[in-house]
């Protein structure tokens, strides 16, 4: 009889209802919300048709600091969207090897390159004194946001 | 089984047979001789990857981010853009500083000092001997004078060892604190060591230097070195000469170092050469006595007290003796050394000397490194006899090819001396290289390592001129115009005159340049009339050229808006135009059988006052079919006599 029961609280009578919303876009109804390529994808699409955000070792058997480096990498990515503000048209990528981080990206061109080259030393050595360990930033830029629109939905 | 057997016996496979006559011969040679260990350093394997990737000409330096709007391409933006990321980094670093309270956390094990900030000392700082030793380590000028005040006043007995140190700190820098070596672009733009024979005095009288001296007592050889050479380096020769003086009636034995300033000033403390030279040879003399071993910079000081009598033809023997007397006791001279020789035997221009091609012999694939701070200025100097007086393209390319072996490119110097070399290279390669072969160069280095200065750019433009290269001037302007050099004056007024007198029959070339003479007339018209810094005056001549060039390409419509400019603004158009240039546009009108515009041409052709009038007008009555106002207008710009002649 227990044994019973226990088999029906495991099995499944309905259909499945609950829905699965992180990392999707609601489609609009005159399809107008652009999407790049990275919010194109779900999040099963992770290392299929897109990629990871953070590049790291910490989650490998005998990695270390898995939670500081999730902590940093949060911190670097607000600062980022601060510091260039309005500028990234894409997901902050942080990619760490040995003792050096790279941080990529995708800017607009909505200032001067010698403003970029101003930010960028500012940046790497500012996140260089906070992280004691060198940064790099290796950023590409676009003329328009819409160069990066991949669909809209 | 058995299929396979008699396969095997009808049919043996070849590789199979290879390997059962094979003979495998083990014991032939018993010892095996183990190679010794080569100790290799953490970054050898790096070095070795690193010297199978050859220099990318195509891609930007690595201090530049590669991506398109981020690559300078000119020599402002290359200069801009390098020192707002230095002025970035400054601004992190002072915010590190200002906040200092914030970044007290070591999460880098081992810690790494230089992303901690810096130990601030006020007049209320609590110090120790620790805090002195650690700012003398860290070449902290100020913050090691103050801290020796501060222990000072807490009547703190210091060491003696301490003491040397923080003198010979303070005279090395002269109070004043190093530039952080940090900020590499600052470093490389600023306008660099200037090699003058004139030297301030900078050096502090009374300063804390001297005062510690004075502690020091009973001074000894090394300190009286420190203040010594301090003084003599900055230029207080009086004092420093005194405390030599001194120093030697007590019998102390100085360093090289003081022997080396004291030559190299020698110039300053004597008047004529034979009382300097007199000096260099006592000063020389009493080392040998002292036993004090000479060095490289004591070849260098002499060479460049004696770079200093360059005018004095007996000076270049004695550099020749020199040079043979240090090889005797195996000093190899520097950079620097040959720098002097070369200041001292390549004068002028109508003496060449041998002597640059001898030191290139010696040098030649050698790996050098950097010994006296002079060094830098050897490629500069070399490149620049090599240009102005040898006009020697092989030794120019010799030059080149020892400046790019091994780390050699670090000798350059700064930004500054790097274009004066690519400078003078340049200028030598366009005069002596045929044409090919210089754009196979310029392409190569241009814009990514160097980007030629209008004066250059000018010589190129000649140099194609003199060729007839007329297929090089859309490439040529495309550059100018990427080097933000196509506002000025000479450039476009040389590039204009250089295609009207190149013509070409090709049409694809006959649509560049009437494009580059569209630019330029774009460029020309938009230019704003309340600028004064670099503004284009019109030139008639200029504007005849263009006229021409148009004309070939058969643009008539922009030919006659450039007349129209002419006929207009004869005011602030300097001079007129070549009459062949005018010649031609009346040809087209013919052509397209415009009378107005002929007639109009023949206006301006009166108005600027041309003998050739009459003949044009005879060809404009004879060609074409005039109306009655047109006729009786052309009669009265020639006159009836010019067309009754014919």
């Amino acid at each position: 009889m227990q044994s019973a029961s226990l088999l029906q609280r495991g099995l499944h009578t309905t259909s499945v209802v609950h829905r699965i919303q992180a990392g999707r876009y609601k489609r609009t109804p005159r399809r107008e919300k652009p999407l790049t390529y990275e919010m194109a994808w779900p999040p099963q699409a992770i290392g299929h048709f897109k990629s990871w955000n953070s590049w790291n070792t910490t989650n490998l058997v005998g990695g270390l600091r898995a939670s500081e480096t999730a902590i940093e990498d949060e911190f670097v990515r607000r600062f980022m969207t601060g510091t260039w503000h309005n500028l990234f048209v894409s997901e902050i990528i942080i990619k760490r090897q040995h003792n050096m981080i790279r941080i990529a990206g995708i800017l607009r061109r909505a200032i001067s390159a010698q403003k970029m080259y101003f930010l960028i030393g500012y940046t790497e050595e500012l996140l260089s004194y906070w992280l004691q360990c060198p940064i790099k930033l290796e950023l590409q830029t676009v003329n328009d946001k819409k160069d990066v629109i991949f669909k809209y939905v | 089984m058995s299929f396979i057997q008699g396969l095997r016996c009808c049919r043996p496979h070849p590789v199979l047979q290879a390997v059962r006559s094979q003979k495998y011969s083990v014991q032939s040679d018993p010892e095996i001789v183990i190679p010794k260990r080569i100790h290799r350093g953490p970054t050898d394997i790096l070095r070795a990857l690193a010297n199978t990737v050859n220099t990318d000409y195509t891609a930007p330096q690595y201090k530049y981010h590669d991506d398109p709007y981020l690559i300078p391409t000119s020599n402002f933006a290359k200069r801009s853009y390098a020192l707002s990321q230095e002025s970035g980094r400054k601004a992190a670093k002072w915010i590190l500083q200002e906040h200092a309270d914030l970044f007290q956390h070591r999460v880098a094990d081992p810690p790494i000092e230089v992303f901690y900030p810096k130990n601030v000392y006020t007049e209320e700082s609590e110090v120790d001997l620790e805090d002195l030793k650690s700012s003398i380590d860290n070449l902290e000028v100020a913050d090691s004078i103050l801290v020796y005040n501060l222990l000072k006043q807490k009547n703190v007995d210091l060491p003696r060892e301490i003491l040397q140190d923080l003198l010979e700190l303070i005279c090395f820098y002269n109070e004043t604190d190093k530039f952080e070596e940090q900020w590499i672009e600052e470093r490389w733009y600023k306008q660099g060591m200037v090699d003058s024979g004139v030297r301030r005095k900078t050096w502090k009288d009374n300063n804390v230097a001297e005062s510690i001296f004075q502690s020091l007592e009973p001074a000894d050889g090394k300190s009286y070195s420190a203040i010594i050479s301090g003084m003599a380096s900055h230029g207080q020769l009086e004092v420093a000469w005194k405390y030599f003086e001194q120093a030697k009636s007590q019998g102390l034995t100085l360093t090289t170092d003081v022997y080396n300033v004291l030559i190299r000033t020698s110039n300053f403390v004597k008047e004529n050469h034979e009382a300097r030279w007199a000096l260099n040879v006592e000063l020389l003399g009493e080392m040998n006595a002292n036993k004090v071993q000479p060095n490289v910079g004591t070849l260098n000081s002499v060479m460049e007290s004696l770079a200093g009598m360059a005018n004095n033809p007996a000076s270049r023997e004695t550099a020749i003796r020199i040079m043979a007397d240090f090889k005797n006791i195996n000093i190899k001279p520097s950079l620097a050394t040959y720098y002097h020789l070369l200041k001292l035997f390549c004068r002028d221009k109508s003496r060449p000397n041998s002597i640059l091609a001898d030191i290139i012999s010696v040098l030649e694939h050698q790996e050098l490194s950097i010994e006296d701070p002079k060094d830098t200025f050897f490629f500069t100097h070399a490149m620049e006899i090599c240009c102005k007086q040898l006009s020697d393209l092989s030794l120019a390319d010799r030059i080149d090819g020892l400046l790019h072996t091994g780390n050699n490119y670090n000798l350059i110097g700064d930004s500054f001396k790097e274009s004066i070399y690519y400078r003078n290279y340049f200028l030598l390669k366009c005069e002596y290289e045929t044409l090919d072969d210089f754009f196979n160069f310029y392409d190569k280095l241009v814009p990514n390592i160097y980007i030629p200065e209008p004066l250059v750019t000018e010589v190129i433009l000649k140099a194609i001129d003199m060729n007839g290269a007329n297929h090089l001037y859309s490439k040529i302007w495309s550059d100018i115009v990427l080097f933000d050099q196509n506002g000025r004056e000479r450039i476009v007024n040389l590039i204009v005159e250089s295609m009207y007198k190149n013509p070409s029959d090709d049409e694809k070339v006959k649509t560049e340049m009437a494009d580059i003479v569209e630019a330029i007339w774009t460029k020309l018209e938009g230019q704003s009339s309340d600028r004064v810094y670099r503004v284009i005056e019109w030139k008639g001549s200029s504007l005849g050229y263009m006229i021409s060039v148009l004309l070939n390409a058969g643009r008539f419509e922009k030919a006659c808006d450039v007349l129209q400019k002419l006929d207009k603004e004869q005011q602030s158009v300097l001079g007129v135009p070549d009459i062949r240039s005018l010649q031609s546009f009346i040809d087209a009108c013919l052509e397209r059988n415009d009378a107005t515009a002929a007639l109009w041409c023949l206006q301006y052709c009166y108005d600027a006052g041309f003998d050739e009038i009459n003949e044009m007008g005879l060809k404009i009555h004879s060609k074409l079919e005039l109306s009655e106002s047109q006729l009786s207008r052309l009669t009265s710009i020639v006159g009836e006599d010019a067309l009754q002649k014919h």
